[in-house]
């Protein structure tokens, strides 16, 4: 035994060791710059302490390796005071821990010690431990907004059958290489306008077709691309 | 002390002309215009590496005169900034004033002048305790001391004793102990210290992403809804028999939608109580989303600007439409589960209730209650914050009917808000908000809510899934809502044993519920006992109704219509008037809300209503089993 165990930091799993969002309840939400909003990739409502998580999820749903996440996965005691993870990430076979910090924590030595000790916690599980700079999630910020539009639009639709809309836009794609939007949804009723939206959505979430979503807000012109 | 040729070595940043800060003209007076030029083209053409004499020829100076132009503007202390362009500027005092004589020459008649300074340069320590307090209050800080001169002055006494300084010195040579020197000082050092404090603190808090300049704003990106308390005194007058009542009524709320990228106010709801509750939040998110009726402005009709309106009532394309975020405040109404629901779940929004204590972050809406509130505050007004207050109502006036109708003051302000709507704005380069709006919804792909296509969703409807009790004795099945027994003919021979079930109900009216089985089957529908059918009410009001019951302020058997008579009885007083007003519009005795059809019920007929219904018998148990004979059973059957 270590006889200088008792002086070191010790980590203890306060939640199931099942990734399950730590919910907060209302009295809690108040302190913080608080939101809440149905996500794809995470399947119940999701709660976000900060808009640099919101952010930061808009953008886990944009990343096609990313099978599904779960924000506030675990609670747990590390140095005797509650610390929640701040994501939970499944990429393929690899299971991430996420925590978002700023990028002047890199400079604490206080900070870099207790990111050392819980990252070879979290290896010790099986998990890989990352930090993520709030000053990289806020320069991505325009394709973090676009994808949480869609979303919106996906979540909203999320019980409607768009089967056959998504092979008709496919098709368009075997005679043209790129196409605007408006072009492909190309449709005076409202219904049948908003059914090829979603089938257009649906084909880009795939990673079927894509649109530029980086640098500009999305929209009836952006251009959209068959993606081989 | 460095000079300029060492400052360069030490800085070649300082060799580009370009890194140098760029004064304001404003600073440079007129006349030495001419002369900061030519000092600025000498240190240009230094810079570049021209040779020195030459440049003194070009301009006719002399050497010594660039060395010391130079030496001023990148000479000094090695720990210290440069003055640098500052210093280009003729006569501009550059180092500060300090003390050329001893202090003992104070005696010999060279005046106080710098000795100050040079006491807080001396004495390290005495600047160190003198910020310390200033600190610790502008930290707030539990022990902090109140920043006053006084103070300040007892602290610098006490420093300088502790210090021992001389007493045949400064400040002890002064009668009042430098007492000035150290008035001004505070509030100097005080703005500094603020300055500092605020600036390490901005340093420390990463940016707010709130304040990040949205790059693609549109319609409905951000909904921001709050709540306001009316001041302004109303009456209303109420039909009772043969009479009119007129009641003072007390202050009740307002609440406003508002689009915060078009400033398009979407709908407005007035409250009647103090607080609203969830369910006026969901109709008021109900009227964004829905059609709204036009508003009835009464006598203000014709001041309606043509084409004002809300947005949800120009069109087809203009309803459903899903809202991107809904901002509001972390008031309890906003925290209930059924407006996280509609928010979350069925417009699929994103809920923002921004960080606590910061209302600037909604400050469209905080600027639509402005707007209202300089029509609304032109009379005197119980607004309360405190009994010297101008805006208040005299005494006098308090103890008779205010002059403003409760239903004009409501047109007025619907008239006012609606008129906002086709108002050009300069922030909208010349735009209408409505025009804003509605330039978005037809150029851009806004999300739309399935809903649009199907038929009969209403935000006040809600399902709920509740235990079907089962009476013993008389077999018969009935549901327990909101404090009552709900009992119907239900059909249940397919499902027997079945122990839950799903109802379905408007949250504005739940005197009937519809009964469905877990796997979606119509079972029927059920009631509210008898005394509750006659009047639609909504659970709201049943459970205001049913703590009053709690509180055993009247009898249980009809709570509904003791409610009422109890309402009547203190009509006289502001609070109770205006829960008169809430029970009469929900129970749509009343047309008080826009665009609601009353049923003209005079106030009079209702309390006949109420207690003309069928006598509740309240069922004692019997003492013993009745005797069975045939006659009775034959008088029965007749």
């Amino acid at each position: 035994m270590n006889v200088f165990s008792f002086c070191m930091p010790k980590i203890h799993l306060e939640s199931s060791s099942i990734p399950e969002q730590q919910w907060l309840s209302t009295k809690k939400t108040i302190p913080y710059d608080y939101y809440e909003k149905h996500m794809i990739k995470h399947p119940f409502r999701s709660q976000f302490i900060s808009r640099h998580h919101l952010l930061y999820a808009g953008l886990l749903e944009a990343d096609s390796s990313i099978t599904s996440y779960v924000p506030r996965p675990f609670k747990m005691r590390f140095k005797s005071t509650l610390y929640f993870p701040d994501f939970y990430i499944a990429s393929g076979h690899k299971r991430y821990i996420i925590d978002l910090i700023k990028a002047s924590d890199h400079q604490n030595d206080q900070t870099i010690a207790d990111y050392k000790t819980r990252g070879s916690f979290f290896k010790a599980q099986g998990l890989h431990y990352k930090n993520k700079s709030l000053e990289s999630i806020l320069s991505e910020q325009t394709r973090a907004e676009n994808w949480l539009d869609i979303c919106q639009r996906l979540y909203l639709g999320r019980h409607i059958d768009t089967a056959n809309e998504q092979k008709d836009i496919l098709t368009l794609f075997e005679t043209h290489l790129n196409l605007l939007v408006i072009d492909v949804i190309d449709s005076t009723n409202r219904e049948t306008a908003y059914l090829r939206e979603l089938a257009l959505l649906r084909c880009i979430q795939k990673g079927i077709l894509k649109i530029e979503l980086d640098h500009n807000k999305w929209g009836a012109k952006s251009e959209v691309v068959y993606r081989c | 002390m460095l000079t300029w040729k060492q400052r360069l070595e030490l800085h070649p940043e300082y060799t580009e002309f370009r890194n140098w800060p760029i004064i304001d003209k404003s600073l440079i007076l007129d006349s030495a215009a001419q002369k900061y030029d030519r000092n600025k083209r000498i240190v240009k053409a230094v810079l570049k590496g021209e040779k020195i004499t030459h440049i003194a020829k070009t301009y006719m100076i002399s050497r010594t005169t660039i060395n010391k132009l130079l030496n001023r503007a990148l000479g000094g202390d090695e720990n210290s900034e440069p003055a640098l362009s500052i210093a280009l500027v003729p006569f501009k005092r550059i180092n500060k004033n300090k003390r050329k004589s001893t202090e003992s020459d104070v005696v010999y008649g060279y005046g106080y002048a710098c000795l100050f300074t040079n006491l807080l340069l001396k004495n390290p320590l005495l600047v160190s305790n003198l910020d310390k307090m200033l600190l610790v209050r502008i930290q707030d800080k539990k022990y902090a001391q109140v920043d006053s001169v006084h103070a300040f002055f007892g602290e610098f006494k006490r420093t300088i004793a502790e210090l021992s300084l001389p007493k045949d010195e400064y400040p002890y040579t002064t009668n009042s102990m430098g007492y000035e020197a150290v008035r001004k000082y505070f509030h100097r050092r005080k703005t500094e210290l603020k300055d500092l404090n605020t600036l390490k603190k901005n340093k420390d808090r990463l940016v707010s992403i709130s304040n990040v300049a949205y790059q693609n704003r549109h319609a409905m990106r951000e909904i921001q809804i709050d709540e306001q308390l009316v001041d302004t005194p109303t009456e209303i007058t109420i039909p009772f028999g043969d009479t009119e009542l007129t009641l003072r009524l007390a202050r009740f709320t307002l609440i406003i939608a508002l689009d915060a990228d078009t400033d398009c106010v979407l709908g407005c709801k007035f409250v009647f109580s103090r607080a609203a509750n969830q369910q006026d939040m969901l109709s008021l998110l109900k009227k964004v989303v829905l059609p709204q009726l036009t508003p009835d402005l009464g006598v203000f009709a014709s001041e309606l600007i043509p084409g004002a309106s809300y947005p949800s009532s120009l069109g087809k394309e203009f309803e459903y439409l899903a809202i991107s975020n809904v901002k509001l405040d972390n008031a309890m109404i906003h925290l209930a589960y059924s407006v996280k629901s509609l928010i979350c779940d069925e417009f699929g929004s994103t809920l923002s209730f921004g960080p606590p204590g910061k209302p600037n972050d909604r400050n469209w809406v905080e600027f639509a209650f402005k707007r209202c509130n300089q029509f609304s505050h032109r009379p005197a007004s119980t607004t309360s914050s405190h009994i010297m207050d101008k805006k208040r109502e005299s005494k006098s006036l308090l103890k008779k009917p205010p002059l403003i109708n409760f239903k004009e003051f409501q047109q007025a302000i619907e008239l006012l808000l609606v008129n906002h709507n086709i108002t050009q704005q300069a922030r909208l380069a010349g735009q209408s908000p409505l025009d804003a709006f509605s330039q978005d919804v037809q150029q851009l792909l806004l999300p739309i809510m399935p809903y649009a296509f199907t038929e009969g969703w209403n935000p006040l409807q809600e399902s709920k899934k509740v235990k079907l009790h089962h009476n013993k004795d008389t077999g018969e099945r009935f549901i327990t809502f909101y404090y009552l027994k709900y009992r119907g003919s239900l059909t249940l021979e397919l499902e027997e044993n079945c122990d839950s079930v799903v109802i379905k109900y408007d949250r504005s009216d739940i005197r009937n519920l519809s009964v469905y089985s877990l796997t979606g089957n119509y079972f029927g529908q059920v009631r509210a006992p008898k005394s509750w059918l006659i009047y639609r009410h909504s659970c709201a009001l049943r459970t205001n109704i049913m703590r009053e019951v709690r509180r055993n302020r009247f009898h249980s058997s009809d709570p509904f219509a003791n409610y009422f008579n109890e309402l009547l009885q203190n009509k006289s007083k502001p609070s109770i008037a205006l829960k008169l007003l809430n029970f009469l519009d929900e129970t749509e005795s009343l047309a008080l809300s826009s665009g609601k059809q009353s049923k003209e019920t005079n106030i009079d007929s209702l309390d006949e209503k109420s207690t003309i219904q069928e006598p509740v018998i309240v069922k004692k148990p019997l003492p013993s089993l009745p005797d069975w004979n045939e006659l009775i059973e034959q008088t029965k059957n007749e």
